[in-house]
């Protein structure tokens, strides 16, 4: 038993303006005292949310003193009322109402003044959140219309009137954290069959609660006359307080906002067919996908937008652009894979989740090796001190490049030394790949790839030697490159890395490098 | 050698034994350059400039007048019976147009192709008023066939110093026997008639192409009977380029020819690449 420590007020049996204007007074100084119970809210809501599959939608209302957006966060207003409670009934545009049977409120028992009541059900309470909904089928074309009421039940017992100084006969029910300068002693709805809410005229204290069209929660301030109503004609409400706490006589069940939301069942979308369905690297293509169930700009609502488009690809990248929902059973966009794509399956999804259909289309890239050996072959019988280095090709997927060419070149961000060079000399400055050009045999091999100085018929190994400056050698960088044999796409591509060329002399020596292979004899 | 272009007004970039010198006007550029071949790298520069294939030939350097001991700065092992001598070179300036999307990336030709030949020839012919009049003791001229410009020696001075009329060492005529051979054979013959025809050693500096690529071991049918060097040596490049080029780019192969006072002629080859539009 609540031990109450002083009264306020006198007995009155019926509205008594001056006492609550009082009471009101009193209690916001009180309100202004306690900022958390000032700022406790409430957050009401309803709408639909995807349902147990993609066949249906889940229509849901709910009143929570729980944040949303941060499940552990609970307002004092948990505390402050012992229910909360929502009610909801779905509309179908085919003329049909399903009321929510989880939704049926059973403590509509402790209501005074309401005629007839309402029939027992599910309690959609709890605390502190009380929450209900109900899967519905998805039916293209229909739409669905969720209509909701907010309820909060004070906390009990409760106590008879006339024991805090109230109307002798009248009970009474604490709102112990604050008030709620709610006027209606009863809640309004007004549904008829199978929940026959009050009929007739309003009664005296009747108040228009807060209308949310949402499909997210709609916040309620639990502060006298912020959002509830205007505070005004407490009806038959007779409050009272004592150290804070705030009596509502007859009524334990108050309601605070009503809510609603749309949803159109879009169209399922399908694909029958996509053309063009390979894409070669680095061409733009106008793409048709046909099928049925595209959401035109000119049928797009509100819940049912255009159908997208999205194309995922794995190691490459495809630009899209102009995705256009040309009817409801074609879908046309520009791609474009990156010049150096790989061949690859793009994924091609129209739709949004959980309706979406996919198809798929192939990019044709060139294949390409990905490492390249290295084998020394001998030295060239016309220039003695030129090394032979033969190459083979590979990549992870054991591919054949026979009947390829591949072509050698400088880097443009590497230049070679040619430490052998001296200003005035006949021959010119080695600082770059002279730009051979080779098949790829059966093997995958390529080559020979000479490196070295000539020698017919002008040695330079022996001009240079005889101009004081070995030891001495050439650095040289070489990107190699391979060409694609796609009908679209004959250019050369890099493939491995930079290699490093080398030439060096010295008194008595040459020596040939590549690609980390070194080969020397005496020369 | 890759020498930068700078377009800094009054920039002086010192690069091996030359030195760079540019000054921007407003639509041209003038360029000094000192080197042991002053002519031939101005060449180089502009053949870089414009994406165009010129080709160079040396004068015989035999005059002492001509040539220079660098022995004591380039030998590494010191070599006293051993004198490197090489030419004495010069300075000269000339000007050139700015390409009309200056500057020009190496590779790619982006004002219309006529304009591009006038400016090239125009460039060359700068080149050839500054070498004169730095004081250049021989004379140049320039020929064009098929779109390649050719910088060939028209004299040069004798070991007693004296002006001597001589044609270019390419325009010597030589025969090649109809054979099947494959290019690189072909080049090296080539060089082998030049250097029996002219009693001067020519070899192959920077080799051309790779000893086994595609375009220097395919069989050639290339022959002649006393017909310049110099046309055969351009149906060879042209046979060899076309291996090279695609739709995408055009090979054109240049040469300089290089002389090395004691050692005789080397060809040195080069591609200029241009991207086809």
């Amino acid at each position: 038993m609540r031990k109450f420590l002083g009264k306020l007020g006198g007995a009155f049996s019926g509205p008594h303006p001056r006492a609550v204007t009082l009471f009101l007074l009193i209690s916001a100084s009180i309100f202004l005292a306690l900022p958390e119970t000032a700022s406790a809210q409430i957050w009401v809501s309803s709408g639909f949310k995807a349902g147990s599959d993609a066949q249906h939608i889940t229509a849901y209302c709910s009143t929570s003193a729980v944040d949303p957006n941060d499940s552990f966060s609970v307002t004092p207003a948990a505390t402050d009322y012992a229910t909360f409670s929502a009610q909801c009934r779905v509309t179908s545009s085919t003329g049909l109402t399903t009321y929510i049977p989880a939704c049926e409120w059973s403590e509509v028992q402790n209501m005074l003044f309401i005629p007839n009541g309402f029939p027992a059900g599910t309690p959609a309470t709890g605390n502190p959140t009380g929450i209900c909904s109900i899967d519905l089928p998805v039916v293209v074309g229909v739409t669905y219309k969720v209509e909701s009421y907010h309820y909060l039940s004070f906390i009990g017992p409760q106590y008879p009137c006339d024991d805090i100084g109230g109307s002798i006969g009248a009970f009474c029910w604490p709102d112990p954290e604050g008030f709620w300068a709610q006027g209606a002693i009863y809640w309004t709805p007004l549904w008829e069959t199978p929940l026959p809410g009050p009929s007739g005229p309003p009664l005296a204290g009747t108040i228009t609660l807060p209308a949310y069209t949402t499909n997210q929660s709609s916040i309620v301030h639990e502060e006298m006359g912020s959002e509830v109503g205007t505070g005004t004609n407490q009806g038959t409400a007779s409050p009272y307080s004592y150290e804070g706490e705030i009596w509502f006589m007859n009524v334990s069940v108050l309601g605070i906002a009503t809510t609603s939301a749309m949803y159109t069942a879009c169209p399922v979308p399908t694909i029958t067919s996509i053309s063009p369905s390979t894409w070669p690297e680095g061409t733009v293509n106008v793409v048709t996908i046909t099928g049925t169930g595209f959401t035109t700009t000119a049928n797009a609502t509100a819940s049912c937008s255009v159908t997208p488009l999205a194309v995922g690809v794995g190691t490459g990248s495809v630009s899209v652009t102009g995705v256009q929902v040309d009817s409801s059973t074609s879908i046309s966009f520009i791609e474009r894979p990156d010049a150096n794509d790989p061949t690859e399956t793009a994924t091609i999804t129209v739709g949004a989740s959980p309706n979406t259909a996919t198809t798929t289309a192939q990019i044709e890239g060139c294949t390409l090796p990905t490492a390249e050996s290295t084998a020394f072959k001998g030295w060239s019988t016309s220039d003695p001190a030129t090394g032979l280095w033969e190459q083979t090709l590979s990549n992870a997927n054991g591919d054949s490049f026979s009947g390829m060419n591949v072509l050698e070149g400088t880097p443009r961000t590497s230049s070679g030394v040619d430490t052998c060079w001296i200003s005035g000399s006949p021959v010119n400055y080695g600082s770059a790949v002279s730009g051979g050009k080779w098949p790829v045999g059966d093997d995958n091999t390529w080559g020979t790839d000479s490196v070295g100085w000539p020698k017919y018929p002008v040695d330079a190994v022996a001009y240079y030697r005889a101009q004081g400056r070995a030891p001495c050698g050439f650095t040289i960088y070489q990107q190699m490159q391979i060409q694609c044999t796609l009908p679209t796409d004959n250019t050369f591509h890099n493939y491995g890395p930079v290699n490093i060329l080398q030439g060096n002399i010295t008194a008595t020596t040459v020596t040939s490098k590549r690609a980390g292979g070194t080969a020397s004899r005496r020369y | 050698m890759t020498i930068p272009v700078n377009t800094a007004a009054g920039n002086i970039l010192l690069l091996s034994s030359f030195v760079l010198c540019q000054l921007v006007y407003a639509q041209s550029k003038t360029i000094e350059i000192t080197d042991p071949r002053p002519v031939s790298k101005a060449v180089e520069q502009v053949e870089a400039i414009y994406s165009w294939p010129i080709t160079y030939e040396d004068p015989l350097s035999v005059h002492e007048s001509q040539l220079q001991d660098v022995t004591e700065k380039v030998q590494r092992t010191p070599d006293s019976s051993h004198r490197v001598i090489i030419q004495r070179g010069g300075t000269l300036s000339f000007t050139y147009k700015l390409p009309s999307s200056a500057p020009l990336p190496v590779g790619e030709m982006s004002q219309d192709q006529a304009e591009a030949e006038t400016a090239v020839a125009e460039a060359l012919s700068s080149i050839l008023d500054g070498y004169t009049n730095s004081g250049g003791p021989v004379s140049f001229t320039v020929t064009e066939d098929e779109g390649v410009f050719h910088v060939v020696p028209t004299n040069f001075l004798n070991k007693e110093g004296r002006i001597e009329r001589s044609k270019p060492i390419l325009d010597t005529k030589i025969s090649i026997p109809q054979k099947r051979r494959t290019r690189i054979q072909l080049l090296m013959e080539i060089c082998e008639s030049l250097s029996k025809a002219t009693g001067i050693t020519v070899g192959a500096g920077n080799f051309p192409y790779n000893g086994g690529s595609i375009q220097s071991q395919s069989i050639t049918n290339i022959s002649g009977s006393d017909v310049a060097a110099r046309m055969l040596l351009i149906q060879l490049l042209a046979e060899m380029d076309a291996t090279m080029s695609d739709q995408h780019t055009s090979w054109t192969t240049s040469w300089q020819l290089l002389y090395g006072p004691g050692w005789g002629y080397m060809l040195n080859f080069h591609h200029v690449i241009r991207k086809k539009q």
